[in-house]
């Protein structure tokens, strides 16, 4: 075990982490600021939760990638196992399965089972006899996939199974899936979302044949292809009439917040007002009159990003914003650097996952997303996501530093 | 694969700068658009206090109650912007513009948070605000608990409620300056219990700072706490306040098999509705100059010697120690010598006494003899057993703990070696420098009363809201390490002190109720003698235990023994006909507002 060897440590990826943590701490200090200016107890807490964090990212980072390649199966089941209990374990009451109480935390085994798929992915394409282009490899990479996010849809979770459907994506790019496979597999997520107008359908199958055509797809395969579109738009409205009604409501708001303020749409309402107030400088820590009296709901958690908006302006939003871009590009160098595919695609994997959840979750505060109830990694109030990051950045952390090795 | 990996992080870059893009429109672009939405739109975050609980005595009779009152805020930021509002409130307020100011900038001009700048204000400035609602931008009138005593009974025990002080803020996370939180006793003790919940009120607000609406959907309401049921009785508390009226001193009662304390009186007492609305400080300063410290709860911050209530300690410390037997007798020749002569109070002797005649007829001398024989450090070991020295851990705030002048203390009081043996047997007689808090005593009363079993005294019983009873205290017991034999010999003298026809409390005993005590009369180089007197009855089965302390008024069974025995009398009247409790009816309290 290497522990406490440094030297091989790249210091962007480790400083730009801790950055975002105090950065995170200076954030939720100002959202939760009492009025006689003394540290909440959310802070306290959170800094308790960065320390153990600390600490597993320093394990993680200190564990062979040897170790995590030859346990990836076992984590895989354990995590399916976990997003399987939650509807033996968690309160019905409470409407959405997420969470598993443990009495002194509250647990979302879906953070974890992130990591898990992700390790799994990665050793599945990794093997030498796997190739994305036979269809029976490729399937068995789209089942290892469905697995989880089937069980986080039916949860109902709409956001971790994007994050989920995105990472599966992603990977299966970096396994060198062909671009005809992929865009059979995007197709009907299009498909879906062209079926909200008749005119935009037809566009879309036009395209999709045009597309599709220029790429040398059989006529027979284009042929099946458009079809199933088409089916796919037509009964997408079906499908809607089975959503439940808060994910309809998180659906109808983000696409129109204004058709109903008091709702849904007042969140992300108040969450553009903070943000596109704070201006360029913003309105100063603690100084934010949207987040100050307390009227954006979950502002230390789902919502923080609001608060960076308002009360440190564009710049300091910005600021994240190029911490998280050089942490994600720090990721994605790790992989190019890795020797072992196994290694690279881990990387690559958890920098993506951050991209996501970055992505969702900003987009969400400024409404460019639907609300979805994702944390910001790093700088979100929480313990549970917190480590998973943590973790996850402690896996890239410790397979960069042995780039000069053979890894798997 | 690097070509893939550049793709994706290539199209990770292309999200983020999406997000870029996004966040330059909203804040640079349609930045005046949102910050007047912001200011326009906002929304103010009202809070609604709850009535704090209702402190009911242990059948239910309400004691504290609540009376609505109205306090004045501000919020700065409107202020400043619409500097009318202050010039007109000061008019309405008659105070000056300038101070107005200075108090509500104090954290800063563009603050959200309310000012509260007046407390309980009359109609006529109510109503005249409520009438120009729209004129007066960023003003809030909020309503505030105040409270109300039907009963002024026991004002040191419940304590009193005032604003909220800075270092109390970083006790309580949720309070803001301005709040009301108890003070001193039970208030102060059990603030979390008896505050409730703040409710919340979310009003949208104009460009102007005038309410426009309310996000209904989002109102908190607040939630009172309910019934905070004291162990109290309310007729034996009313009863032991008059009996120590006119006198200086305290008066405890607790029923020794659970501690729970059935009457606690101290005496000056004071008006509790001087403290309910905003204390004027010429009522503080009459209080604190007043030489009967009416503030003070004697029962339990003042330490007074014990005397001779304190022999059952001795003597149980020479049994246990093996130093005198039940069969052993004196004879009192009215001193006792040691270097110099020790009187016993009765100058021509006792006689030929046994060891429970030596409690109910207090003889001195028997007690010097002991306290020679066990010395110090042995006295004080058996005063801590009985609970003196310490806190008894009562849920009033600042308990004092007495004093046990052990050797260590009298070591550091007069320099090692530099003190003679003679102090113990001052001490044995609880006249040496010994001090207990009334409270202190009655416990001791109450190991004594139950043969061993020392309670932690409490005065909370248990809260009741809408939901039934929703918290309790939980009684404390030990057991002391005494044998049972050595509790009998002690039953039996304080049994004689009532009932023998030398028992020096004889003629103030019960004809009714078989109960025992002991008396005391402590010397006080000052003035009068205090006077002291522990008791407890039935005798077979006691149901309560009592000391009563009376300063500078004489003997301890001309004074304080009556008033013992009158408070049990009335106590066993009490619990043996449940029904006299009913004859009184709440109605009848409610008939006084």
């Amino acid at each position: 075990m290497k522990f406490l060897d440094i030297k091989n440590l790249d210091p962007w990826l480790i400083a730009v982490t801790f950055l975002l943590i105090g950065f995170g701490f200076v954030v939720l200090w100002a959202a939760t600021v009492t009025d006689s200016g003394e540290m909440s107890l959310l802070l306290q807490r959170q800094i308790i939760w960065s320390i153990v964090g600390t600490i597993i990212l320093i394990l993680t980072a200190s564990l062979s990638p040897r170790v995590h390649y030859a346990l990836a199966y076992i984590f895989y089941i354990i995590g399916c196992l976990l997003l399987l209990s939650v509807f033996f374990l968690s309160d019905p009451a409470k409407g959405a399965a997420r969470w598993i109480d443990l009495g002194f935390l509250n647990v979302q085994p879906s953070e974890p089972a992130k990591i898990a798929f992700i390790l799994a992915f990665a050793r599945l394409a990794s093997d030498k006899k796997f190739n994305p282009v036979k269809l029976t490899h490729l399937l068995r990479a789209l089942a290892l996939t469905a697995v989880p996010l089937g069980l986080v849809l039916v949860q109902p979770d709409l956001g971790t199974s994007m994050v989920f459907a995105a990472l599966g994506l992603s990977l299966l790019i970096v396994a060198g899936t062909p671009l005809a496979y992929l865009i059979v597999l995007v197709s009907p997520l299009f498909a879906a979302l062209a079926s909200l107008d008749t005119v935009l359908m037809v566009a879309y199958l036009i395209l999709l044949m045009i597309v599709t055509w220029r790429l040398r797809f059989r006529f027979s395969m284009i042929f099946i292809l458009v079809i199933l579109n088409l089916g796919i738009s037509l009964g997408t409205p079906k499908l809607w009439d089975q959503l439940k009604p808060y994910q309809k409501s998180r659906l109808v708001s983000f696409l129109q917040p204004e058709a109903d303020p008091r709702g849904s749409g007042y969140q992300v309402i108040q969450s553009k007002v903070a943000i596109g107030s704070g201006g360029l400088t913003g309105k100063g820590l603690t100084q934010g009159s949207q987040t100050q009296l307390k009227f954006l709901p979950e502002q230390h958690t789902d919502f923080i990003f609001s608060v960076v908006g308002e009360e440190l302006g564009f710049i300091g939003a910005s600021f994240a914003m190029l911490l998280f871009m050089i942490l994600i590009l720090r990721g994605f160098r790790a992989a190019l650097i890795a020797k072992g595919k196994y290694s690279a695609m881990v990387c690559a994997g958890v920098s993506s996952m951050l991209a996501f959840h970055v992505f969702i979750n900003v987009g969400m505060t400024v409404g460019l997303m639907p609300v979805t109830g994702l944390p910001l990694p790093l700088l979100s109030y929480g313990g549970s996501f917190l480590w998973t990051v943590m973790l996850s950045l402690g896996l890239v952390i410790g397979i960069q530093r042995r780039w000069r090795e053979y890894t798997p | 694969m690097s070509l893939q990996l550049r793709i994706l992080a290539g199209f990770c870059v292309l999200l983020f700068a999406l997000l870029w893009i996004r966040l330059f429109h909203l804040q640079i672009l349609e930045r005046e658009e949102y910050q007047e939405k912001s200011e326009a739109n906002s929304i103010r975050v009202v809070e609604e206090i709850p009535g704090r609980g209702l402190i009911c005595d242990r059948n239910g009779r309400v004691i504290v109650e609540n009376r609505p009152s109205y306090s004045l805020s501000l919020i700065p930021f409107e202020a400043n912007r619409n500097p009318a509002t202050t010039t007109r409130l000061a008019s309405l307020l008659t105070r000056s513009e300038e101070e107005l100011n200075k108090d509500l900038f104090q954290r800063g001009k563009r603050s959200y948070q309310p000012v509260k700048l007046a407390r309980d204000i009359d109609f006529a400035t109510f109503a005249s605000i409520r009438a120009r609602g729209l004129e007066l931008t960023g003003v809030n009138i909020q309503f505030d608990p105040k409270r109300f005593y039907p009963l002024p009974v026991a004002p040191h025990t419940l304590g009193y409620i005032g604003e909220i002080s800075e270092s109390e803020i970083q006790r309580f996370p949720n309070r803001k300056t301005g709040d009301i939180v108890g003070k001193s006793g039970v208030e102060q003790r059990y603030e979390d219990l008896l505050a409730g919940h703040k409710g919340y009120r979310y009003l949208i607000v104009n460009a102007l700072g005038q309410i426009t609406g309310e996000l209904e959907d989002k109102y908190i309401p607040p939630a009172s706490s309910g019934r905070f049921f004291l162990t109290l009785d309310l007729e034996l508390q009313k009863l032991a306040e008059e009996l120590l009226a006119n006198k200086r001193g305290a008066v405890v009662a607790l029923d020794p098999n659970n501690g729970e304390i059935l009457a606690i009186a101290s005496s000056p007492k004071y008006d509790p509705e001087l403290f309910s609305g905003v204390l004027r400080s010429t009522d503080w300063q009459m209080l604190q100059d007043d030489p009967g410290v009416p503030l003070l709860h004697r029962a339990t911050q003042s330490g007074y010697p014990l005397a001779s209530t304190f022999k059952m300690c001795t003597l149980a410390a020479a049994l246990e120690e093996g130093l005198v037997k039940e069969s052993d007798h004196y004879y009192c020749t009215g001193s006792y010598r040691l270097g110099r002569i020790y009187n016993c109070f009765k100058r021509d002797g006792h006689g030929d006494i046994s060891v429970t005649e030596s409690i109910a007829q207090s003889c001195d001398a028997f007690y010097y003899k002991l306290g020679h024989k066990l010395g110090v450090d042995l006295l004080a070991k058996y005063m801590r057993i009985f609970g003196f020295g310490v806190p008894t851990g009562i849920d009033i705030e600042n308990e004092i703990s007495g004093l046990i002048p052990d050797s260590k203390y009298l070591d550091r009081r007069y320099g090692v070696g530099k003190w003679s043996v003679g102090l113990a047997l001052n001490i044995a007689i609880g006249q040496g420098e010994s001090l207990a808090t009334p409270l202190q005593l009655v416990q001791y009363c109450g190991i004594l009363a139950t043969s061993g079993i020392k309670c932690k005294p409490h005065v909370y019983k248990y809260l009741q809201s809408s939901e039934g009873i929703i918290d309790r205290y939980y009684p404390e017991t030990a057991r002391v390490p005494i044998k049972s034999e050595t509790f009998l010999i002690l039953r039996q003298g304080m049994f004689q002190v009532l009932n023998s026809e030398d028992g020096t409390a004889y003629w103030q005993r019960s004809r009714r109720w078989q109960m025992a005590g002991k008396t005391g009369t402590a010397q006080n180089p000052h003035g009068e003698d205090h006077a002291l007197f522990i008791g407890f009855a039935p005798f077979n089965d006691p149901k309560i235990a009592v000391a009563v302390v009376l300063e500078n008024i004489g003997f301890g069974s001309t004074h304080a023994a009556p008033i013992a025995v009158k408070l049990m009398s009335k106590y066993l009247e009490i619990i043996k006909e449940p029904e006299l409790l009913q004859a009184e009816p709440i109605a009848e309290l409610n008939n006084q507002d």
